[in-house]
């Protein structure tokens, strides 16, 4: 009996078939998924000693406290330090440490887009200064006033003729301090209360002991998640601010406004935060400054000059510093001298103003080098805490400071500045020093020297003045209000600002931005569905925003939250303008 | 002398969906504590992984009454019938009966993705990629976690990395019991608005025990007769009905 062909094909069939039965091929596959767990793509968590080490972030004025778990030097979690005034940290915050390893670092200083030496650029730098005419002049746009690198900036540019220390920040913000404790009732014209506004953590201990009235048109989080949502559009708030204060006066003409002043009334003390002409107006009202659960008096504000009050083309040599790039860039040209005009970004990153700069000093990011964090935004007193490097520094990096300091040709250095600070608030002995690994709060007497109080502040440490009595204070001259835009039959709609990722974080923002879908994404347009059929949009489609000066491609998304008639887009730099939208 | 914990626990959390305002501190503290990596550019709200993820949910009232909710959603921790563990034909989630936390063991894990189709919370995740972080960034990487790999099913664990180093802590000083507050959950640390409550469900002295047993507390999909562990917690009715009912409020909101 002859084996054929037949036969050679059932027992092929035979053995695949038993073989498929078998527990072979499990086996395999599960020995596979054991071999792929040590494949090469998948990294191997560096192992080492685990210790705990404290910092203070300086990602945003807030100034939280930082414990971070290190693995050998390199930090591998943040998370917030117990019984900080500021509380946890916010979603950029907890990913700090991953900024260094971000796209778009500017790691070496260029001179017209080339790499340059540092003494090349020192001295083409010197010699724009130099040139500077009788009718310019030399401004350090200030990302955080109050610092002491902003006393760096200052000193600087009091010894030219024509320097300007200005900010892109509200200064009425940051003059006084905020009783949040004690406060019943915010009136918020468009500031992210619930929104990184402060100290997040901060605000957000509170939430439960005040109301919350949200002026403004965009349906932001803060707007979604308050107690009395007033749409009103971006110009028109001082007008409503009136109205609030003839409501509170008993003119019951304005529901809306009778509505909000039904709440203050109620809801006592009340104070209003956010666009600056409005909110002074009702603070003024309700009688806020310098009374408890109000705005409050403190130590150590440092005013600078609003960028957007300098005289158009005064401009001649404009040093930039890193934080300040949210600013539209069209209004930094504005101010810029019309030629021979020379423009520093001191930055970590190659985009925003550094693309507009004849010259980019890198720096370094958060965690890098030494800094400070000044008094937390809203703070009702002055603090102070140092933010110690838990990364080295890399070559050819230069903090801002640093490099104004060697500008100056100031033999001290920015570490010395700092220890000057903190000896300064030693022999002033007033307040208190929290530290943050026991969560301690010790009387600044009780240190016996500016050493071991410098050591304290490199260890992790907060120090906070001891609050000036109730006082009357004033408002500052504030900001003009944004123009209201009119629309058009051209533009018929109006383009206001949405949450927008960051420009610079942690690439794990990609699980809040597109993973998760929490957050817009990038170049969202966000209209009420009936806006978007009146224009013949489709939820999802592809759709091309206009205005007079502008236009950009964008995913038209629908939300019946948003108000009629305007369109929310989730970019950098808020429009404020008449527009329209077409599908593409 | 280093004792082993032997009193069991039944972790779990309560959510105060009152204080949450949707800030994702928690994703992205778990994304960090769990080695989760970053998205692919590829990558959308189906595939991208979020052991716990941020839904936003609107009470569906046009301009200008409306008014969000964020509901943080992570693996519900189902104590009866797991969906997950009873499907998986690789014995690859297991329910610990010294904690009530159900486990993934990416080893035994084929890819089959049966778990994912029985969860009803939607709280599984697939690897479609090996793992990648920017360069540089693998330095960052929490040393108690190892990094899953392609072809995996993942989800929340309670950060188990936590409790096994709480436990080693306890057990090097010769404790046979963890102290109240000693193992949280990274999201729970982080969480900046105190919305979330971790702790031991079958301890009744503890802060989660007492929240559970509040009247405004209730379950997702807590008819489905699972048990999650996780409790949430709000005043506002159209939230609780929302939560109870999503297709049916789904289905209401695009008639």
């Amino acid at each position: 009996m002859g084996f054929t062909r037949r036969d050679l094909l059932k027992f092929t069939g035979g053995s695949a078939a038993g073989l498929a039965l078998s527990p072979v091929p499990w086996g395999l596959l599960h020995d596979t998924s054991l071999l792929s767990e040590n494949w090469p793509g998948i990294p191997h968590p560096p192992r080492g000693e685990i210790r705990k080490r404290y910092t203070t972030c300086t990602l945003c004025p807030a100034g939280c406290g930082v414990r971070a778990r290190c693995v050998g030097d390199q930090p591998v979690s943040l998370a917030g330090v117990a019984g900080h005034p500021s509380g946890a940290l916010c979603t950029a915050g907890l990913a700090g440490h991953h900024l260094a390893f971000c796209r778009d670092r500017a790691t070496e200083s260029l001179a017209a887009g080339k790499p340059a030496a540092m003494e090349r650029a020192l001295s083409g730098i010197s010699a724009a200064i130099a040139a500077c005419g009788s009718r310019e002049s030399v401004a350090i746009l200030d990302s955080r006033p109050g610092r002491a690198a902003s006393e760096v900036y200052r000193r600087f540019l009091a010894g030219l003729p024509n320097g300007i220390h200005c900010t892109s920040l509200d200064m009425q913000d940051a003059s006084f301090g905020i009783d949040l404790e004690n406060t019943r009732a915010i009136v918020s014209f468009g500031a992210p209360v619930l929104d990184g506004w402060l100290s997040p953590g901060r605000v957000l201990a509170n939430r439960s002991h005040f109301q919350l009235i949200q002026v403004e048109a965009a349906y932001s989080r803060t707007a979604s998640l308050s107690d009395l949502r007033v749409p009103v559009l971006s110009g028109t708030e001082s007008a409503f601010a009136e109205a609030v204060v003839r409501a509170l006066d008993g003119d019951t003409s304005d529901s809306q406004a009778a509505e909000v002043a039904g709440m203050l009334r109620s809801n006592k003390p009340a104070i209003a935060v956010g666009v600056a002409p409005a909110a002074g107006r009702l603070n003024s009202a309700l009688g806020a400054f310098g009374r408890p659960g109000g705005l409050l008096p403190r130590r150590g504000f440092q005013a600078a000059t609003d960028i957007a009050n300098v005289p158009d083309h005064s401009i001649r040599v404009l040093l930039i510093e890193e934080g300040s790039t949210s600013l539209p860039w069209d209004l930094l040209d504005r101010k810029l001298a019309p030629q021979n005009h020379t423009v520093v970004a001191l930055t970590p990153w190659l985009d925003g103003c550094a693309r507009h700069a004849d010259y980019v000093i890198a720096a370094p990011v958060y965690l890098e080098s030494l800094d400070e964090a000044p008094t937390p935004a809203g703070s009702p007193v002055a603090a102070f805490s140092l933010s110690p490097a838990l990364l080295a520094t890399p070559p050819k990096l230069t903090p801002p400071a640093e490099f104004i300091m060697r500008l100056a040709r100031d033999s001290a250095t920015y570490p010395d500045i700092l220890k000057q600070r903190v000896a300064a608030i030693r022999k002033d002995g007033r307040g208190t020093v929290f530290t943050y690994a026991d969560a301690k709060s010790t009387p600044i007497r009780d240190i016996a020297s500016a050493e071991d109080l410098w050591k304290t502040m490199l260890a992790g440490a907060l120090w906070l003045d001891e609050p000036l009595p109730d006082r009357p204070v004033h408002a500052m001259a504030s900001a003009k209000e944004a123009e209201a835009p009119t629309p058009t039959p051209e533009f018929p709609l109006l383009l206001i600002a949405a949450d927008s990722p960051p420009l610079h974080a942690s690439p794990l923002m990609s699980k809040l931005y597109s993973e998760s879908g929490l957050r817009r994404p990038a170049n969202a347009a966000i209209v009420n569905p009936k806006t978007g059929h009146d224009h013949g949009l489709s939820d999802g489609c592809r759709a091309l925003v206009q205005s007079a000066t502008a236009e950009f491609k964008v995913q038209a998304i629908f939300d019946p939250a948003v108000m009629p008639g305007v369109i929310e887009l989730a970019m950098a730099g808020p429009p404020n303008a008449a527009g329209t939208i077409r599908r593409i | 002398m280093a004792a082993p914990i032997t009193k069991p626990a039944r972790y779990g959390m309560a959510i105060d969906l009152d204080r949450c305002t949707g800030c994702g501190a928690c994703m992205i503290a778990c994304a960090v504590e769990n080695n989760v990596p970053p998205a692919r550019p590829e990558a959308t709200p189906r595939t991208g992984i979020t052991w716990m993820r941020v839904y936003q949910i609107s009470n569906g009232a046009p301009f200008p009454d409306s008014r969000a909710a964020f509901i943080p959603v992570l693996c519900q921790q189902c104590g009866n019938e797991t969906p997950c563990a009873a499907v998986c034909p690789q014995e690859a989630v297991e329910v610990d009966p010294a904690t009530g936390i159900v486990d993934q063991m990416p080893q035994r894990c084929l890819g089959c993705r049966y778990c994912m189709a029985a969860c009803p919370y939607h709280a599984r995740y697939f690897n479609w990629w090996d793992p990648q972080w920017p360069t540089g960034m693998e330095k960052t990487l929490n040393p108690d976690v190892a990094p899953r790999m392609r072809g995996v099913v993942e989800k929340c664990n309670f950060c188990h990395g936590r409790l096994h180093a709480a436990r080693a802590r306890a057990a090097a000083e010769g404790r046979s019991e963890l102290r109240p507050g000693e193992y949280v959950p990274a999201c729970v640390e982080a969480c900046p608005a105190g919305a979330i409550v971790f702790g031991d469900l079958d301890d009744p002295a503890s802060e989660v025990a007492r929240l559970a047993r509040d009247g405004h507390s209730f379950r997702i999909l807590e008819r489905l007769g699972t048990e999650p562990k996780i409790y949430y917690r709000t005043a506002r009715p159209w939230v609780r009905q929302a939560a109870a009912e999503p297709a049916r409020r789904q289905e209401s909101a695009h008639a």
